[in-house]
């Protein structure tokens, strides 16, 4: 096997959010890599920076310290693609485009928008909604137009930030499926953050623990559960004990953010 | 519920339960209103009153968008300039008049501007609001897809302002109204304020009511007309408003 390309590299960001009275540092010296192809998971509890750090992926915010750098190798693809939490599709567009807003960015022709439209919405079942405004679609199929709009802009890195989150249980197990077919299709190298230690098994090749509030890197697990991987590798032994494993540290600084929700810190409120 | 208020109102009046000199049945006002429409004067003062709303609106929905949207997406612009919008959107835009008055004459400029006032303030706050409420996270998606600067703004902002947009020019239409009609009480010889209150003097009361009416009547199909551009614009917006 070769050795794997750093395709993300994350070196030591923290990131600061200066407000008026007090800066609250937000993310803490991370450091982490995403190979190509590689399926990155992100996991932590609530104000862990999970969303920070994808944002300063996305270049959507600036990081106060450190380096981030995305191997490019595509030349005219985008960086980067979000996947945003609750789809956030433009209400105003259709289905169809929503789907080529980046492409008409960055100047693509319409006779090929409207080809990778129809590649895309076919991969995502939605071709008979390609007329459709977001309003008339259900909360999954918004989501698959969020998904749709990133592969069209084919993306060097795909983010998703908790995009199934806001989604049914069971809407949220088929889109899970999906994503395992869509990135296994694609080869995709994906940063993915999720609250969900479940989804994060059954998604990532690795996952990335971040501490609770400010964000550090608290561990980073290889996931060694095979591919392809279905819904069955929940049954599986190796999946129980790894579950356990994580949930153990991850319970600890969920309870550590709960304490520190409940009553600030002093000595961490003006870090 | 209105056609019974309107019964009962003509039966009151009928029977003289109410003087019909002050209250005159609705038939007779509306027999009025037909007649005076097309022969007499309501159809002309309607046709002033039209024109003054018309003039004023253009003039108020114009600069009120430019510079609501441009408060809007220039922070230092907006720190400068919304004390003063602050300061006179409360004030009834009636008061300027006399200041109108002074300094233009007695004339169809100083009555339209005193309109056009009333209007503008309300159509820069709606466009300003519509501008700094919308959803975040739409101008992320416009960062991360590649719309940056103008680009930004016409396939981001300005889409996603346009429902407040609409908003303002709704009220904006209704204020406009009000304050001609007030300005034709008060200092214009024509249009249907000045019908409303010439009538009023002479105690032709049916007059009175049918001027009284149509302004209603104007102010209602106006702002439906607008509505249904909306709704037709807009088609893509999920409640109805």
């Amino acid at each position: 096997m070769p050795t794997p390309v750093p395709k993300v590299l994350v070196n030591e960001v923290s990131v600061t959010f200066e407000s008026h009275r007090r800066s609250v540092l937000a993310l803490d010296r991370i450091s982490l890599q995403a190979h190509a192809g590689e399926f990155l998971c992100v996991v932590g509890p609530s104000g862990s920076g999970k969303s920070t750090l994808l944002r300063v992926l996305a270049g959507l915010l600036r990081q106060s310290a450190g380096e981030v750098r995305i191997e490019a190798d595509h030349p005219g693809s985008p960086l980067t693609a979000m996947v945003f939490q609750e789809h956030a599709l433009l209400p105003w567009r259709t289905v169809r485009d929503n789907v080529t807003f980046g492409l008409e960015n960055r100047g693509v022709g319409r006779a090929e928008r409207e080809a990778r439209a129809r590649e895309m919405l076919a991969m995502v079942g939605l071709t008979r909604f390609a007329a459709h405004y977001p309003h008339q679609l259900s909360g999954g199929m918004k989501q698959r137009v969020g998904i749709a709009r990133a592969l069209a802009s084919d993306p060097e890195v795909l983010l998703m930030d908790e995009p199934l989150a806001a989604l049914d249980a069971q809407t949220r197990t088929i889109m899970q499926e999906e994503l395992l077919r869509i990135w296994a299709a694609l080869g995709k190298t994906v940063v993915y953050v999720t609250h969900s230690l479940e989804e994060a098994l059954l998604l990532g090749d690795r996952i990335v623990l971040l501490s609770a509030r400010p964000g550090r890197v608290s561990r980073i697990y290889p996931v060694d559960l095979g591919r392809p991987r279905g819904l069955e590798v929940r049954a599986s032994p190796a999946y129980g004990a790894l579950l356990e494993t994580i949930w153990a540290r991850l319970r600890e600084e969920v309870v550590r953010a709960m304490a520190e929700d409940r009553g600030p810190d002093p000595d961490r409120a003006s870090a | 519920m209105p056609v019974a208020l309107l019964a009962l109102w003509e039966m009151a009046s009928r029977l003289a339960l109410v003087s019909p000199r002050y209250f005159p049945a609705p038939t007779t006002i509306g027999a009025v209103l037909v007649d005076r429409l097309t022969a007499g004067d309501l159809g002309g003062a309607l046709l002033v009153t039209l024109a003054r709303l018309g003039l004023a609106f253009a003039l108020a929905a114009v600069p009120g968008v430019l510079l609501g949207l441009l408060m809007g997406i220039a922070r230092a612009f907006r720190a400068a300039v919304e004390p003063y919008v602050a300061f006179v959107f409360p004030v009834p835009k009636i008061a300027l008049l006399p200041f109108l008055l002074i300094i233009l004459g007695v004339g169809e400029p100083a009555f339209v501007l005193t309109g056009a006032a009333s209007a503008f303030f309300q159509i820069v706050i709606s466009t300003l609001g519509g501008v700094r409420t919308m959803d975040p996270r739409l101008l992320e998606v416009g960062h991360n897809y590649g719309a940056h600067g103008a680009r930004l703004f016409w396939k981001v902002i300005l889409p996603a302002a346009l429902p407040a947009i609409f908003t303002g020019l709704r009220l904006g239409l209704g204020l406009a109204l009000i304050a001609l009609v007030a300005v034709e009480f008060i200092a214009a010889k024509s249009g249907l304020g000045h019908l409303v209150y010439r009538h009023w003097q002479m105690l032709s009361t049916p007059e009175m009511y049918a001027a009284f009416a149509l302004v209603g009547a104007l102010g209602l199909l106006l702002t439906r007309g607008l509505r249904a551009l909306q709704a037709r614009l807009l088609s893509w917006q999920e409640e109805s408003f």
